[in-house]
């Protein structure tokens, strides 16, 4: 599997009138997802319509608990609606099995999380190189990539270091390296500044925008900060798993 | 390769759960090396218990066991019954021998039956009897009297009395000797352990025991039968666990005993080690009313505290083991579950990026396995070690060995009656040793500790890896986040 997508320019200049339906990478149609069963169950999302153009940067927006995270978990493949379609390109997720969802979470989507997950145990190259390791790369190759994506997101010598010897804006740049490597169409993030000071969550704001403005790649930023959702050029508001308003900003993000 | 960097890594960065399994893997597994060793060496100490007795474990010794016919005692059983009416009047002096044998005698020839046995590598016949030496004076006594039932006590408070004191009995086990063959038979050249072999008619070899309570020593002359012989060397154990007082030369003893052209024993030696219960089988029924006994019917006779250590190892210690074992696998299993659970996130997270679940799987399972490896190789060190401490230690183990049968008191009333039994006939019938306590620890049982450990290692990553394979990722990344 090498794309889900179609149509999605991926050398550079981004057209601004982005998301007609034509070239939309995400399709969401009535998307419910329940947690849980009877009494306890918990409707995290209900009858969400969304559709999401190649190469859009959206803001989520949203108080906790209004199933931002939850949306995001369906976008990337990680769960399935419990109601609704799903489709990435031409793809349902709800119906894809797990093998398939694991292959396109590996090639097509990249994770930035809130807490940056990083594995303890491997180093800031390391880090990069355990999203590719799967395509299997030989070593240096695996090595060389890993290197490059660490430069690019300005770690360029830090590739020996631990997560524990790095700073936590550094932590979410391996992250974002990780994130990219495998050169996806969509990035995903949840709250990747939620653990940052302000400071160091607006230079990584700042990265990800570069990156996005650069690759031509969706990205999909969970966030509660108005400050952040104000900078995009598209926002999407939830409120108890619903769609509350959108807004668009068609300038923003043009530089 | 990445996928053995991020295991290395895993093992190197989380020191306190590496060092915790494969400590306990090497605890486990070292037991079981230990124990291992540990009865190794006590089977090393039984053969060495047994080795002059049966040499290299390939001889094995053929006799006719009396069978009580009801026609009486056979007729080579010792002459019958000897009643005091036989010595002669009351009051008059006699001195004479008795020979008797629990075995039946046979012709000398039938060895060539036993020579014929398919896997029969060499026979040498013998005969032992056990010489009675009575002498003194005729006691008082009606003729009526006399020989009474056979097995009535030795003492008692009955007419025929206890033994007289004008009487005097002692006897001598004898063996006769094929000494043309001093390899195999009921001495062996290799069995003298001072002086030398039998060489000639009026040579006799003593054993260590019975030299040592008649005060024999080489040059010394020792009577059987009345006759006198040299004593030209002193003998350790023999062949069958039943050595005898004296040995002498098999056609002299058979002229003593009026018994020529007869044996009651062939020695064999098998011609491999592995066909002895074979061979024995053929022999059986090849010979009919023969019996054969071989080494290993020897072990179940060796007794003292190489037996009691030998015990010990083999149910306590395994027991041990087996107990050690599955504590350490266990605790592995626990440990690598608690891993899991503790890095629900870091594993969640290898699924979010990708990662397949079999790649998941093999990385928890992976990192146990090569922790089993590390224990194992700890394992050895420690069963190594404790082995070389037992070698150390130089623990002496005693074992004895009684005789399968007795070899005196012939049945069918061939003890004299009123006469007490053959005294210390038993204690000379027995072969005592002692061996130090090694503890080998052979290639094999070191590669099998390894292997255990692994499996050891591989049954937690099982686990483990079901239950990270179980994981889903989205729970996985909620869970902490
Ligand atoms: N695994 C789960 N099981 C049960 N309820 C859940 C689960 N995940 C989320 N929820 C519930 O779904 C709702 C939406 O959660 P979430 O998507 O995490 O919101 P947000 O990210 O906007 O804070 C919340 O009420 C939350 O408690
Ligand atoms: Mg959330």
């Amino acid at each position: 599997m090498t794309s889900v997508t179609s149509g999605t320019d991926t050398n550079g200049k981004r057209d601004t009138m982005s998301g007609n339906e034509n070239d939309s990478i995400y399709r969401l149609d009535s998307v419910t997802k329940v947690y849980g069963s009877g009494a306890t169950a918990v409707t995290a999302l209900e009858g969400v319509d969304l559709g999401i153009a190649s190469g859009e940067l959206v803001a989520i927006v949203g108080s906790s608990g209004s199933g931002k995270s939850t949306l995001l978990q369906l976008l990337g493949g990680l769960d399935r609606p419990s109601a609704g379609r799903l489709a990435l390109g031409g793809l349902e997720l709800g119906r894809a099995g797990d093998a398939d969802l694991a292959a396109i979470r590996l090639r097509t989507i990249g994770f930035v999380f809130q807490q940056f997950n990083l594995i303890p145990t491997l180093t800031a190259g390391e880090n990069v190189e355990v999203a590719a390791a799967p395509l299997g790369f030989d070593g240096a190759t695996l090595r060389d990539r890993a290197a490059a994506m660490l430069d690019r997101v300005g770690l360029a010598g830090r590739a020996g270091h631990l997560p524990s010897e790095l700073s936590g804006g550094e932590q979410q740049r391996v992250a974002i390296a990780r994130a990219l490597v495998n050169e996806p169409e969509v990035l995903l993030a949840d709250e990747p500044t939620g653990n940052l000071d302000s400071a160091t969550g607006e230079q990584i704001l700042g990265l990800l925008r570069e990156l996005w403005r650069e690759s031509g790649m969706t990205i999909v930023l969970v966030t509660h900060d108005p400050a952040i959702a104000a900078d995009s050029p598209r926002v999407i508001r939830l409120a108890d798993g619903r769609i509350a308003g959108e807004d668009r900003e068609p300038l923003a993000g043009v530089g | 390769m990445f996928y053995f960097r991020y295991l290395g890594a895993e093992l190197r960065r989380r020191k306190g759960r590496t060092v915790l399994t494969a400590t306990c893997l090497a605890l486990g597994v070292g037991l079981v090396v230990a124990v291992t060793a540990l009865s190794a060496g006590l089977d090393e100490a039984q053969s060495e218990v047994l080795e002059p007795l049966t040499g290299v474990g390939t001889e094995m010794s053929v006799s006719r066991p009396m069978e009580i016919e009801q026609g009486g005692a056979p007729p080579d059983a010792g002459g019958g019954p000897i009643g005091l009416d036989d010595l002669g009047r009351a009051g008059e002096k006699f001195d004479t021998y008795r020979y008797v044998s629990t075995d039946t005698s046979f012709p000398a020839a039938k060895r060539k039956r036993v020579a014929a046995v398919d896997g029969v590598d060499a026979t040498a016949v013998g005969l032992t009897l056990s010489v009675a030496h009575v002498s003194g004076v005729v006691p008082e006594q009606s003729a009526s009297a006399s020989s009474p039932a056979a097995g009535a006590p030795p003492t008692g408070s009955s007419a025929s009395g206890g033994p007289p004191d004008s009487i005097n009995f002692d006897t001598t086990i004898v063996s006769g000797v094929d000494t043309s063959n001093p390899d195999l038979g009921l001495l062996t050249a290799s069995q003298i352990t001072d002086g030398s072999y039998i060489a000639g008619t009026g040579d006799a070899v003593v054993s260590q025991s019975y030299a040592t309570q008649e005060d024999l020593a080489v040059g010394d002359t020792v009577e059987v039968g009345g006759k006198d012989f040299d004593v030209v060397g002193i003998s350790s154990g023999a062949v069958g666990g039943q050595p005898s007082d004296v040995y002498v030369e098999l056609g002299r003893l058979q002229k003593l005993a009026d018994l020529e052209g007869r044996v009651n024993s062939v020695e064999v030696r098998a011609s491999s080690a592995g066909e002895v219960g074979a061979v024995s089988g053929r022999i059986e029924s090849a010979f009919p009313g023969s019996e054969v006994t071989t080494s290993s019917d020897l072990a179940d006779q060796v007794s003292g505290s190489l037996v009691d250590a030998k015990n010990l190892s083999g149910k306590l210690g395994t027991a041990l083991a087996v107990v050690a074992l599955i504590g350490a696998f266990g605790i592995t299993t626990l440990v690598t579950l608690s891993s899991v659970a503790k890095r629900t996130r870091e594993l969640g997270t290898l699924k979010a990026i990708g990662w397949r679940q079999w790649l998941v799987v093999r990385q928890v399972a992976g990192e146990s396995v090569l922790q089993g490896l590390i224990g194992g190789l700890l394992g050895v060190a420690v069963g190594l070690a404790a082995a070389a401490a037992i070698g150390a230690a130089g623990i002496s183990l005693d074992a004895s060995l009684a005789p399968a049968s007795g070899m005196p008191s012939p049945p069918g009333g061939g003890a004299p009656p009123g006469i007490g039994g053959p005294p210390g006939a038993d204690a000379a019938a027995s072969v005592a040793s002692t061996v130090t306590l090694g503890a080998p620890v052979s290639p094999g049982v070191a590669l099998t500790a390894i292997c255990l450990a692994v499996a050891g290692g591989l049954i937690a990553g099982v686990f483990g890896g079901m239950r990270a394979a179980r994981l889903r990722p989205a729970e996985a990344l909620r869970s902490l986040g």
